[in-house]
């Protein structure tokens, strides 16, 4: 993000958060010192209100105490029978997808490089641009078509298995491990500019991805262990377009399939959904100047460089699992139920997904928009690639979307864990009740959120 | 589709169950109340009556505590409201 775009997200900022509550403040918007780039408020009120929507957002949920009513949405779907449209349309897209890897990887290693390569190498702008931030967007917005685009998965079924068994009790471990392995390599390595670099990591990821496929089956492999399935499958959730299991198409309203009971099974899957959310705020985290002073503050105190962001990670995670199992465990307690909190935890873990998302959006929306000129410039011609690319520059009111767009998740999740409460605990009382701590959590997380989405950028040192 | 939760009933307590499927629950209201949304089908006239009334009775504490509700986001309606007008007409600031 350049300084500019910065200064425009945080105006908008303060103006969302001026006109969220307050009709008269909003009245003095002159006072909006733009040019210093400043909040109209103080930060803290700004992120105080923030806080303030999600829980108001939760009273007035509280509100909706007809069961029927509660039921009657979150069960709303229309079918549609595409079984063998979509399979023909899958074929299709598999082998196209193994022509896009193989490409990827090809211009990774011999295509343009240089200091400008993050806006002149097809794949580095494919991989961030087209996939990381266009491709992972329609997955929640629109549904998951990762099964029937992964390059792997289809390179790995007509490969032979081994069929060994997979060891039942690592269930979705593995993928927390990879997940969090994943963000660390991304936010360490000079993955978004050094094309050959990219290039080696996929093609390691290609080998291990596809020798656990071989191993342990493609199904187990891409549905238990493989950490870029499962955050696509999860992400997925929180879309309109559901696949049922006949293999048909399910529309339903956004979020209204995360409320289902056996989404997520296990303390194992629960810590694969915080660390989903965790890592997204941590990708975000890194990019502060706040992180940037922080950062370069513990190593002048002798830190080792290697170790700071490795333990960021792993002990962030810590705290927001944390977080979360004591609010389920406190949950127990305000809803006077004899459920386990383990219990209460993943029944509830889903809710949290909308706000991973909410959150990607108000992250890469922007860049996506910027750069997908350059992007298919680029891929009109990816080994002689224009030299002047064109930017889309976002205009000024754009980060209010960012803002609305953490918003908006933060208000999904506080009504899906509502529906969820609903379906799990008889007492309507008692299903607000058992909301409370899991209301605190949000609140404290939405105004983390906040604050990084307006706080100025820096640029991760020591990387 | 019926779902089973894991339960943990502290050893001094013997709280009342569920007759179909066990789950324990704090009290003969919840029971009935649980009944009558997951077992609908295998109840007698007698116990749907009782989730009725269990129901009702529940609306009408919903009604006291909406009112408090309320009364908690007016608090945090004005408290915003006066916060952002000191904080957004101070001219020195
Ligand atoms: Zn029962």
């Amino acid at each position: 993000m350049s300084d500019q775009s910065h200064r425009y997200r945080r105006l908008a900022v303060a103006l969302v958060g001026t006109l969220l509550l307050a009709a008269r403040a909003a009245a003095h918007g002159g006072a909006l010192r733009a040019s210093a780039g400043s909040l109209s408020v103080p930060t803290w009120l700004f992120l105080l209100t923030g806080g303030g929507v999600v829980g108001a957002s939760f009273l007035l949920a509280s509100f909706v105490t007809d069961r029927a009513f509660v039921r009657s949405i979150h069960d709303w779907h229309r079918t549609a029978a595409v079984d063998s449209v979509l399979n023909v349309g899958a074929k299709l897209t598999r082998a196209l997808s193994v022509v896009v890897l193989a490409g990827i990887v090809a211009i990774g290693l011999f295509g343009p490089d240089g200091p400008d390569a993050a806006f002149r190498n097809a794949a580095i702008l494919v991989v961030w641009v087209g996939w990381w931030a266009g491709y992972v967007a329609t997955v929640y917005l629109v549904g998951n078509s990762w099964p029937a685009v992964n390059p792997w998965r289809a390179i790995a079924d007509v490969l032979p298995s081994f069929g060994f068994d997979y060891p039942e009790k690592l269930g979705a471990w593995p993928s927390v491990v990879g997940l969090l392995a994943l963000v660390w390599v991304e936010v360490v390595s000079p993955l978004a500019d050094d094309p050959a670099l990219l290039a080696l990591v996929i093609l390691g990821y290609s080998a291990f991805t596809l020798s656990g496929a071989l191993l342990f089956g493609t199904d187990t492999w891409f549905e238990t262990v493989d950490p870029v399935s499962r955050v696509f499958s999860y992400y997925g959730r929180v879309a309109p377009v559901q696949r049922t299991e006949e293999g048909n198409l399910e529309l339903r309203l956004p979020g209204a399939a995360l409320t289902e009971p056996k989404l997520v099974d296990g303390a194992d899957e629960v810590a694969f959904v915080v660390a989903l959310l965790w890592v997204t705020t941590y990708d975000g985290l890194v990019g502060t100047g706040a992180w940037e002073t922080f950062a370069r503050t513990v190593v002048g105190a002798g830190v080792p460089a290697v170790l700071l962001y490795p333990t960021v990670l792993l002990v962030g995670f810590g705290l927001f699992w944390g977080a979360y199992r004591l609010a389920a465990r406190y949950s127990r307690k305000t809803a006077e139920t004899y459920l386990t909190p383990q219990a209460i935890g993943r029944r509830l873990a889903p809710s949290l997904l909308p706000i991973a998302a909410g959150y990607h959006l108000a992250h890469f929306l922007g860049y996506f928009i910027s750069l997908s000129p350059v992007l298919v410039g680029v891929l009109q011609n990816p080994m002689v690639p224009p030299i002047n690319p064109v930017v889309i520059v976002l205009p000024a009111w754009f980060g209010m979307l960012a803002v609305t767009f953490v918003l908006v998740g933060h208000l999904l999740a506080v009504w899906v864990a509502h529906a969820t409460a609903y379906d799990v605990f008889p007492g309507r009382l008692q299903a607000v009740r058992s909301q409370y701590p899991f209301v605190v959590v949000m609140v404290l997380y939405t105004m983390t959120s906040l604050w990084i989405v307006s706080t100025p950028s820096g640029s991760p040192p020591f990387v | 589709m019926q779902v089973q939760y894991d339960t943990d009933v502290p050893a001094d307590e013997t709280p009342s169950s569920c007759p179909y499927c066990q789950r324990p629950l704090g009290s003969e209201e919840l029971v009935a109340l649980h009944k009558g949304l997951d077992h609908w089908e295998r109840l007698d006239d007698e116990e749907r009556e009782t989730f009725y009334d269990a129901y009702e009775d529940e609306s009408e504490d919903l009604r006291t505590f909406r009112l408090k509700m309320l009364g908690i986001l007016m608090l945090v309606y004005f408290g915003f409201l006066f916060t952002y007008s000191y904080f957004s007409a101070n001219p020195f600031m």
